[in-house]
């Protein structure tokens, strides 16, 4: 489906651009005295103070100037920069929120986003916060690992997806369908990475009900249709037109496995996407929206609770330090899926959507609800 | 009472004529409730009250579809409507002697409310000037305003149709919220028989007094309706209808676009605010756009970042949106939030009962929610999940005329 597509394009592109993270819970009152007040002028990078404990620290920056800004935070040496702020409309302001240690460090404001700009210095006295960038090396192992992970299930998937093609298009439809929710499941692991690519998606997995006047259908969905067939009013494919779909599925998902093989991934996309997944339990396979002819949902929702569970395990060491009550929830958080999950499945196989009860299904809405509320805290710890 | 006569003011300057005062209470509203506004509209002059009027606080949004009823009978339910709008508008349901032995013609329940700034607006579906199957039903098919046809299918759209389409529709807006109810209520009331109701759509709003002339926030916290129109120009060239093509009765009219926008709170509530704002292209909190500048500053999208990417995203609400990308042209916005219980998953049932006024459809509107289907980054949290389209006659002239009087002159 197309939904996410847009989104974790964006994030994307945003966030590369800056490695400090935007706190909407950063109001004053809750990083008590540890908040400066950071002015970019046309004329000056001004502070509220020029010393601070350590600690977590918020920015509350504004751009006075007429022109777009960008903060830079640099460490002793003037050189390694420690964070940054940048795209920051006139008269716009944000509040940045990032852990600092005990040191000097440079401000530097740059109205314009060219030459020098304005600079301050910060004095940061003695306080709890760790010394910067003391998990950039765990951080940059886990986003290795997890790049590892995402070409694996792209190679797999298109080894079933192939599997499946063969099967749909030689008229083999029970085996078809018995293959089709597992085959799935390698898209569904790493599904937001897959919507990144906005032109692959909407052909490999949009919906029936996801499309507009006039527009073609392709993709798994379409397929699904087909071999789990409305019994009124639906007329069946071709023989031919089998085969296109088929050969479209297998085309797309091994263009899809030769571009995440060049993919680099960030801790804070790692995150986001978990998150993503949550969403997309949420919003499209706890209603069984995603698969309304199969009714295969709960093999999605497995997968996609994996997959996200796969990030959380990634980034697990630097949690479990950072914010360990976070770490405790969302273990439990995943735990309490699981079991529910455990209970609608047997062996390989999980209970068709339509015959689960409302109970059942406001249960597992209330379980991702608990785990997706902690989970979307994990980007600002990891970034932080 | 400054607060009241500016509103009263306000009103004047917008609508088709307030009238200020608690004229025809039987107690005097001051000693029943100080709070109560005591705003009057009158439903009488050129153009309909309720679409330029600041927006009040609530909103009871009614479609109505008829029974199988004659011509005449039309003409008739819709002269009840025109008298009893007009009486609940005036404060003056309640004026008539009252046979004990009857039931009450006044329900009762807003005797307390004052004026509350109710207006009442009436609009006609499609399907009022031929079914579906192309039937004429009260011979009204030739009179059919040129833009009056259903929204197309749009990507993700998740139509219910008990909560979409409608011969008539009625939108009640009031600062107090059991004067709206009420006056539905008894227009209900006048309908048994002729016209049964099809759906009904709650919306509150509550969080700025129409007077204070800024802009409503939405469910996600965002500003909704900075872009509207301003001013008597803009607004005739947007949304009022004159001297064009159309059936003389839409002459001083509009079209009113309905869609019922149920908005994924659970979900949005768990995205970074970085991310929120990406999404509209606006700051939240100021509602400035992310090029810079304060509310109303028109945003600029070919500012960019170092690295060549617009600071207001290409698919965020705004880009898409904006009129400036649209020919120039704009709608006027009138939304209201709603709550509507659990969905089915147990999360709230919440959203927007998106509302805007135009003067053509296929100009002014459709482009932009065609747009916006395709690629607004919004569409993630949210679901269209009702739609309707009415057209809007031109206002009764006095108490010799009704609404809709225009369908009955051929």
């Amino acid at each position: 489906m197309l939904k996410t597509s847009q989104r974790f394009s964006i994030s994307i592109v945003i966030a590369l651009s800056s490695v400090l993270v935007l706190s909407s819970c950063a109001k004053r009152i809750e990083s008590g005295a540890n908040v400066i007040e950071l002015e970019s002028s046309s004329s000056a990078c001004k502070t509220s103070t020029d010393t601070i404990s350590a600690g977590s620290i918020t920015f509350s920056i504004t751009n006075t100037s007429n022109k777009v800004t960008e903060v830079y935070l640099f460490a002793s040496d003037k050189k390694s920069i420690v964070s940054e702020a940048e795209n920051i409309g006139p008269s716009i302001s944000r509040d940045l929120v990032f852990e600092l240690s005990e040191g000097t460090y440079y401000i530097q404001c740059i109205p314009g986003m060219k030459g020098d700009g304005f600079s301050t210095t910060l004095e940061v006295t003695p306080g709890s916060a760790s010394k910067a960038g003391a998990y950039q090396d765990e951080l940059d192992q886990a986003a290795a690992y997890y790049k590892e992970f995402v070409i694996n299930q792209a190679t797999l998937l298109l080894q079933e997806t192939k599997k499946f093609a063969t099967l749909y298009s030689s008229g083999k439809e029970a085996a078809a369908r018995a293959l089709y929710p597992h085959a799935r499941m390698y898209w569904e692991r790493i599904e937001p990475v897959a919507e990144s690519f906005g032109d692959l998606d909407p052909i490999l997995d949009l919906r029936e009900a996801d499309l507009e006047e006039g527009q073609s259908w392709t993709g798994w969905h379409l397929i699904e249709k087909d071999l789990w067939a409305p019994t009124k009013g639906y007329q069946a494919l071709t023989k031919k037109e089998r085969t296109a779909a088929s050969n479209m599925l297998v085309e797309k998902t091994s263009e899809l496995l030769t571009r995440v093989k060049s993919l680099e991934y960030k801790p804070f996309q790692m995150s986001n996407g978990a998150k993503e997944l949550l969403d997309e339990v949420a919003t499209g396979k706890v209603t069984g929206e995603e698969e309304i002819w199969s009714g295969t949902d709960l093999y999605d929702f497995q997968a996609n609770i994996e997959g996200a569970e796969k990030v959380y395990e990634l980034l697990k060491s630097v949690v479990a330090k950072k914010d360990p009550a976070l770490s405790k929830k969302l273990e439990r958080g995943f735990a309490n899926v699981y079991s529910l999950l455990d209970a609608q499945r047997s062996g390989t196989a999980f209970t068709h959507y339509s015959q689960l009860s409302q109970k059942e299904i406001l249960e597992m809405a209330a379980a991702v609800d608990a785990l997706a509320e902690p989970l979307s805290h994990l980007t600002s710890v990891v970034v932080g | 009472m400054t607060e009241v006569s500016r509103r009263v003011f306000l009103g004047g300057l917008t609508a088709a004529g307030a009238v200020a005062g608690s004229s025809g209470f039987l107690l005097g509203a001051g000693s029943d409730s100080a709070q109560a506004t005591q705003t009057r509209y009158s439903i009488y002059g050129e153009k309909q009250v309720g679409i330029t009027t600041p927006a009040q606080n609530h909103l009871y949004l009614l479609a109505f579809d008829l029974a199988d009823i004659t011509r005449s009978e039309v003409k008739d339910l819709l002269k009840r409507w025109t008298i009893t709008a007009s009486a609940l508008m005036a404060g003056t349901l309640n004026d008539v002697p009252q046979n004990y032995e009857a039931p009450p013609r006044d329900t009762g329940e807003a005797l307390l409310a004052g004026g509350s700034a109710l207006t009442i607006t009436i609009g006609f579906g499609p399907s009022l000037f031929s079914t579906a199957e192309g039937d004429d039903r009260f011979g009204f098919a030739s009179l059919t305003p040129l833009e009056l046809r259903q929204l197309p299918q749009l990507a993700r759209d998740a139509i219910r149709d008990e909560e979409s389409f409608g011969d008539i529709c009625l939108q009640i807006c009031g600062d107090n919220s059991i004067a709206v109810f009420h006056a539905g209520r008894n227009l209900i009331r006048e309908a048994f028989g002729s016209a049964t109701l099809r759906w009904s759509h709650s919306g509150f709003n509550g969080a700025v007094p129409a007077s204070k002339a800024l802009t409503a926030r939405n469910l996600f916290g965002f500003k909704d309706g900075t872009a509207n129109p301003i001013g008597d120009d803009d607004l005739e060239e947007n949304i009022w209808i004159s001297g064009s093509s159309e059936p003389p009765f839409m002459n001083g009219g509009s079209y009113l676009a309905m869609r019922k926008i149920k908005m994924h709170l659970d979900t949005w509530d768990r995205s970074p605010l970085r991310e929120q704002e990406a999404i509209f292209g606006r700051s939240r909190d100021a509602g400035a756009p992310l090029s810079g500048g304060h509310e109303h500053s028109a945003p600029d999208f070919a500012l960019a970042s170092k690295d060549g990417t617009p600071l207001i995203p290409k698919d965020s609400h705004l880009a898409i949106a904006h009129s400036s990308r649209h020919g120039g042209k704009k709608m006027l916005r009138r939304g209201y939030s709603y709550e509507n219980g659990l969905d089915k998953v147990g999360n709230i049932e919440a959203g927007l009962i998106f509302i805007a006024y135009v003067n053509s459809l296929n100009v002014n509107f459709i482009p932009v929610l065609e747009a916006l289907a395709k690629s607004d980054a919004l569409n993630e949290y949210i679901s269209h999940v009702g739609t309707a389209v009415f057209a809007i006659p031109r206002a009764p002239r006095d108490e010799y005329d009704f609404i809709g009087s225009g369908l009955f002159e051929s």
